[in-house]
């Protein structure tokens, strides 16, 4: 596997078809691929070496050159840079169908982040080489997000005349073809010494996923999240190729989800009457993340977790009820009461509108953080637990809450019209030891949310439970922030940094039933997160992950270390304001910084 | 032009309320009933429990708004003032007014201070509008004239400056009449400041309508100074290069919440973005790119953006330590080696962190190099020039890793242990004084104290031995526990603090570091001893670059600025709720301030505690 290395001067040779020219040189410095690293070097006006920009010698020195995440199947890439026009690219598309226009779009988001990668201010050269793009689609009638879509794709690159070269993408499905076009984007870089766009010359790579649930959990509720920095979020996932977009999109603070049979919930529970996510703004998302390959997966979190919106409803109890510690993990406190036959009514409506607006594939019910002493602060829930020969215990309130599942499960299958697959968070009701009594392991994927090494996840597995890893030790991205309710840091501080959601693997948390793991998902909460510091949040260290759930590395972040430097840079010429990793200095003499 | 189409506008919306009154249906974009916010005693602004019946456009009833931020701005002792000021009377009633009708009288200001004045009052405006996302459609004319009376002609900015202030606001029947006077036209500014804060917008938080007006504190009388004099944010700018453009973000940051010291780190091993006209080898070696520098230009308009907001610009150019890329170009041009260890490894014996570097002192050419840098520097700086030589974590195994270094200190008869190495550390702090002396003295200034951080040679046991109390002030950097404050006071040193583990504002993002959140930075409370000038809050950027800057910075730099500035005995919850202002504030005037809980609780003040 290893890319050798003496080509090296064959390589400059072909790339430096005009010498450098010297005098009045942007940059000082260039690099040269030195055992696996680039090494920084002053330009030598009188030396016949040929000079690299940064970016070209790390697209060779690597053996996955630029690629994240790296591919899982064969990876050649050659040892030569063409330049190539950004003006004389072209796209070709011999199979119509469905996706047509998806594939439209596909186009252009290619094409912008190709030119994306020229620096802000500077202009490639409008010369070299043609590239013409095939873009081989074997199902183009397929749009439609499943747990299992095909997703694999294939790239190859090589010249067809002196001054044309092609690329050809062959996948069964959009979803791979797209994944490809952000591939080839990736082995585009722009070389600062001669103000030119190089392409890797001769490729060929086959690529698939390893998990097929690739998510980004953004809770809009805590704080509400502008509909751009939503779809800039999405735009950031399809470059590093997650596929789920799980929008939380209602909590106990607000309820921003436009309902058009309940508009009385988000007219009181919403923030501010801009602070909405209307039906047609959600159709919009999701149509973007199609384009994108990224499926928008709403969850409607209950029985707790409500609270704002539903005043006037009478199906809540202990809202905002104090001390709110004594009810709820947070204010303000909140629970629907599953006693009322009206509330089922309710839901149902509002996962009719739910389908409506999002047509999704799976759906999410939260689930979590149920507390029974706020139940059991209600009289009526109280005489009802009665009335049904249940105790006032917790294993009563399981019960209960079970009740209150079986019927949410039921209108929720009749609102999408379908069976599809329900999400819910580990709680006390997914614990291994009854779960089996309460949920279907066919109906139910569980979310893992406590540690990583917590036993209920072996457990779950040896049941045949299908889960989804969001273990907050290493994918809650919110941890690490001063507390805002109490002193000293928030519950599940420290800050994790980059390397450990890299490692986080979750083959090595589910032993003998990795099959049984879907994938994993990154949570942002929002409790100190709003669309001002949203992207710091989660970029770079999404992409960690991404990779991580893509490939399934068998080596740590050591390995991925230069590469992970990089893609911060792209995320960054995106427009998303992405964590710095590391000073500059490493980035541009790599093997220096280490520990 | 404008008027008519003001005229043109304000019929509208008399005829929309109009409307109103007669029954039909409002805007279906407006909440009816809505919610509103309740200014309580105790609690601050509190969201109603139910939405009631609004009020009318702006017009809010005694002690519930519409607007949060008016709420804000007359509810509690302080209002919507950050930082807290000594003694402030504040009405509960607003009056609406518009910056078109804002005139500023400077007849009572020196000749020598009015075009500095000019630009100060500039900012004012621009922040005014920027309450209103730059569009106040709410016309009214009401006159407000503000009458600036300054005693000094001086526009001198150090420590010594007078930054109190007297800020009065009266409503007369048809004009409102402000009132500022202070000794200095910092003091002025400070003042300005204070009164912005005593403005707010009216738009309702429960509407989608466009219409956005001022609402002014209708009557307030505000005495204000600062307890400490240096009130600091350090900014690196050299493990990532931060653009002109953040830079002056930060500064506006800063003049939002009375700091006065932008301290500068611009170098560092990593890299060197500081142009020096003398010297280009320092950018062209050093410099991350072509693009990612400084120019001597910007760096003058820096320091006049920065002082029209107050600010001080002390530029910190770390030494020995802390230099290397940018200095390392000595042998090609027949110089030796400017510095020694430059980019080694194994780093870990040489450094704290890589690259490493350190000045080389043996080398005399070096000192030629740096009085170059600091010929150039001193011109830059506005007199009387703050200089900082860093003099931080110098590795002596580095130094004793150099044969011309080792051989040096025979001749100079040190010996090459820990002692001998600090005299040779002393010698060169001792040479480098004497060159900016020189320098800055060339470029019109007296003899200046420069700034040093603490290190081992700034213990107690070495440091009189080798640092004069009169030329160097120690910002010391030691953790809280140190003792190491309280030892230099007690030997005569002026001091600036800034412990590491509560006012670095990177920690809790590396290593074993913890994550200060505001309240934890608010609650450090420095010694009441004329020799703490004030202390500083550190935003290092090893992991930090213009994407990031300001949610790491903001708001909590600003609970150090209150700290700084008013140093008040009550604890973090009668803040909170200025805090949560301050951060809307600080939004409004661009920059991108950190959250600090859920919406719902900047809605229900003391809710979350």
């Amino acid at each position: 596997m290893a890319r050798r290395w003496h080509f090296l001067n064959v390589l400059c040779s072909l790339i430096l078809v005009n010498s450098v020219n010297t005098e009045g040189e942007r940059s000082a410095w260039k690099w040269g691929c030195d055992n696996g690293k680039c090494v920084k070097s002053l330009i030598d006006a009188h030396s016949r070496e040929p000079a690299l920009s940064l970016e070209a010698c790390k697209m060779f020195c690597n053996e996955y050159g630029l690629l994240w995440p790296r591919p899982t199947g064969e990876a050649q890439l050659g040892n030569f840079l063409s330049k190539i026009n950004l003006n004389n690219i072209d796209l070709q598309i011999p199979n119509k169908g469905r996706t047509d226009s998806l594939m439209d779009e596909a186009g252009q988001r290619f094409r912008q982040i190709v030119s994306l990668s020229v620096p802000n201010g500077l202009k490639a050269k409008a010369s070299g080489k043609a590239l013409t793009v095939y873009l081989v689609n074997e199902n183009p009638d397929v749009r439609e997000f499943s747990l299992d879509m095909d997703e694999s794709y294939t790239l190859s690159v090589s010249p067809s005349s002196a001054d044309r070269l092609n690329a050809t993408i062959v996948a069964s499905t959009y979803f791979g073809l797209r994944h490809g076009l952000e591939t080839l984007s990736q082995l585009i870089v722009y070389d600062d010494i001669r103000d030119h766009l190089l392409v890797v010359r001769d490729v060929n790579i086959s690529d698939k996923p390893v998990y097929p649930y690739r998510g980004i959990l953004l809770d809009t509720a805590r704080n509400y999240i502008t509909v751009d920095a939503i779809k800039s979020t999405i735009d950031a996932m399809a470059a590093v190729k997650l596929n789920t977009f799980h929008w939380h999109i209602t909590d106990s603070q607000s309820f921003p989800f436009v309902s058009e049979r309940e508009p009385r919930l988000s007219k009181l529970g919403a923030y501010t009457p801009n602070k909405v996510y209307t039906k047609e703004i959600i159709k919009e998302v999701v149509n973007y993340g199609l384009v994108r390959g990224v499926r928008v997966l709403p969850e409607f979190d209950a029985p707790a977790h409500v609270g704002e919106g539903w005043q006037d409803t009478n199906l809540t109890v202990c809202f905002k009820a104090e001390p709110w510690a004594s009810y709820c993990v947070e204010p303000p406190c909140g629970q629907l009461n599953p006693a009322r036959e009206e509330l089922y009514d309710r839901l149902e409506h509002i996962y009719m509108d739910m389908a409506d607006a999002f047509r999704p594939d799976m759906f999410h019910m939260g689930g979590d953080e149920v507390s029974e002493r706020c139940w059991n602060s209600s009289e009526e829930i109280r005489q009802f637990m009665v009335q049904n020969r249940w105790e006032l215990d917790k294993a009563s309130y399981l019960k209960l809450w079970n009740y209150f599942q079986t019927k949410a499960q039921d209108r929720a299958y009749k609102a999408f019209g379908k069976r599809l697959p329900l999400v819910l968070w580990t709680s006390t009701l997914t614990d291994y030891t009854h779960v089996e009594n309460f949920l279907n392991k066919d109906d139910y994927i569980i979310q893992v949310w406590t540690t990583g090494s917590d036993p209920q996840i072996s457990n779950l597995l040896r049941r045949g439970y299908r889960l989804i890893m969001s273990n907050y030790d290493a994918l809650y991205l919110d941890c690490g922030f001063g507390a805002w309710v109490g002193s000293g840091n928030n519950w599940c501080s420290p800050y994790i940094g980059w390397q450990k959601v890299y490692d986080n693997s979750p083959k090595a948390m589910a032993g003998p039933h990795s099959d049984l793991i879907l994938g994993g998902e990154a949570a942002l909460w929002t409790e100190q997160a709003d669309s001002t510091t949203l992207d710091g949040r989660l970029w770079p260290r999404a992409a960690a992950m991404a990779e991580r759930l893509w490939a399934e590395p068998s080596s740590d972040w050591h390995e991925a270390e230069h590469r992970m430097l990089n893609v911060r840079e792209r995320l960054v010429r995106m427009g998303i304001k992405s964590e710095s990793l590391e000073p500059e200095w490493c980035y541009q003499n790599e093997g220096y910084c280490y520990h | 032009m404008n008027w008519h189409w003001t005229l043109v506008f304000t019929v509208l919306v008399n005829l929309a309320k109009g409307n109103d009154e007669n029954g039909v249906d409002p805007s279906p974009d407006t909440y009816e009933p809505s919610w509103v916010y309740k200014c309580e005693a105790e609690d601050g602004c509190e969201r109603s429990e139910r939405p009631e019946p609004t009020t009318g456009v702006g017009n809010s009833s005694f002690m519930v708004f519409e607007s949060l931020d008016v709420c804000r701005t007359v509810c509690g002792r302080y209002g919507g003032l950050w930082p807290q000021p000594v003694t402030a009377v504040l009405s509960t009633q607003t009056v609406k007014i518009h910056p078109d009708f804002l005139r500023f009288d400077l007849e009572n200001a020196p000749v020598e201070t009015r075009e500095l004045l000019v630009e100060m009052t500039r900012v004012v405006t621009a922040n005014l509008l920027a309450e209103c996302n730059g569009n106040v459609t709410e016309v009214v004319e009401t006159p407000v004239t503000v009458y600036i009376s300054v005693t000094s002609p001086s526009l001198v900015l150090s420590w010594d400056t007078d930054e109190q202030y007297y800020l009065d606001v009266q409503n007369k029947v048809d004009n409102v009449a402000v009132h500022v006077s202070a000794q200095t036209v910092y003091g002025a500014r400070h003042a300005l400041e204070s009164l912005t804060q005593l403005i707010a917008s009216d738009r309702p938080d429960y509407s989608k309508r466009r219409q956005c007006g001022l609402q002014m504190v209708a009557g307030a009388k505000v005495r204000d100074r600062p307890v400490y004099r240096h009130r600091g944010l350090v900014l690196d700018t050299s493990r990532n290069f931060i653009p002109m453009a953040d830079v002056r973000r930060t500064i506006d940051g800063m003049a939002a919440t009375k700091m006065n010291v932008f301290h500068w780190h611009v170098t560092d091993s990593q890299s060197f973005p500081l142009e020096s006209r003398s010297v280009p080898q320092f950018t062209r070696y050093g410099a991350y790119s072509a693009d990612e520098i400084y120019s001597a230009e910007e760096v003058r308009e820096l320091i006049r953006y920065a002082q029209i907001r107050g600010v001080r610009v002390v530029m910190e150019i770390d030494s020995p330590a802390h230099a290397g890329n940018g200095w390392q170009w000595g042998k090609e041009y027949g110089f030796g080696d400017l510095a020694v260890c430059v980019n080694a490894r194994p780093w870990r014996q040489l450094c704290i962190e890589p690259p490493c570097g350190q000045l080389n002192p043996a080398n005399p050419a070096m000192y030629r190099v740096l009085r170059d840098l600091y010929k150039d520097i001193a011109e830059l700086l506005p007199k009387p020039a703050l200089f900082h030589m860093g003099g931080d974590e110098v590795y002596l195994g580095c130094w004793n890793s150099s044969k011309e270094i080792v051989s040096y200190m025979k001749t100079k008869g040190f010996d090459t242990d820990v002692e001998g190495y600090m005299r040779l550390w002393a010698e060169f702090h001792a040479k480098a004084l004497q060159i900016w002396d020189e320098e800055n003295g060339a470029a019109g200034d007296q003899r200046q104290p420069v700034i040093l951080w603490s290190s081992e040679l700034t213990q107690p046991e070495r440091i009189q031995s080798y640092l004069d109390k009169d030329r160097y002030v120690i910002e010391v950097w030691e953790p809280l526990s140190s003792s190491l404050l309280n030892q230099l006071l007690r030997l005569g040193y002026r001091t600036i603090s800034i412990p590491k583990d509560i006012w670095y504002l990177d920690h809790g993002f590396w290593g074993k570091t913890k994550y200060s959140n505001w309240r934890r930075m608010y609650g450090h409370l420095l010694p009441r001893d004329p020799n703490v000038l004030g202390g500083e809050v550190a935003m290092w950027s090893e992991y930090v670059d213009a994407q990031a800057l300001d949610t790491r910075v903001w708001p909590r730099a600003a609970a150090a600025g209150e700290r700084l500035w008013s140093d008040p005995r009550g604890g973090f919850a009668p803040a909170e709720p200025r805090m949560q202002r301050l951060r809307g504030r600080l939004r409004a005037r661009g920059l991108r301030p950190d959250v600090l809980s859920p919406a719902w609780c900047a809605h229900h003040d003391s809710r979350c505690l």
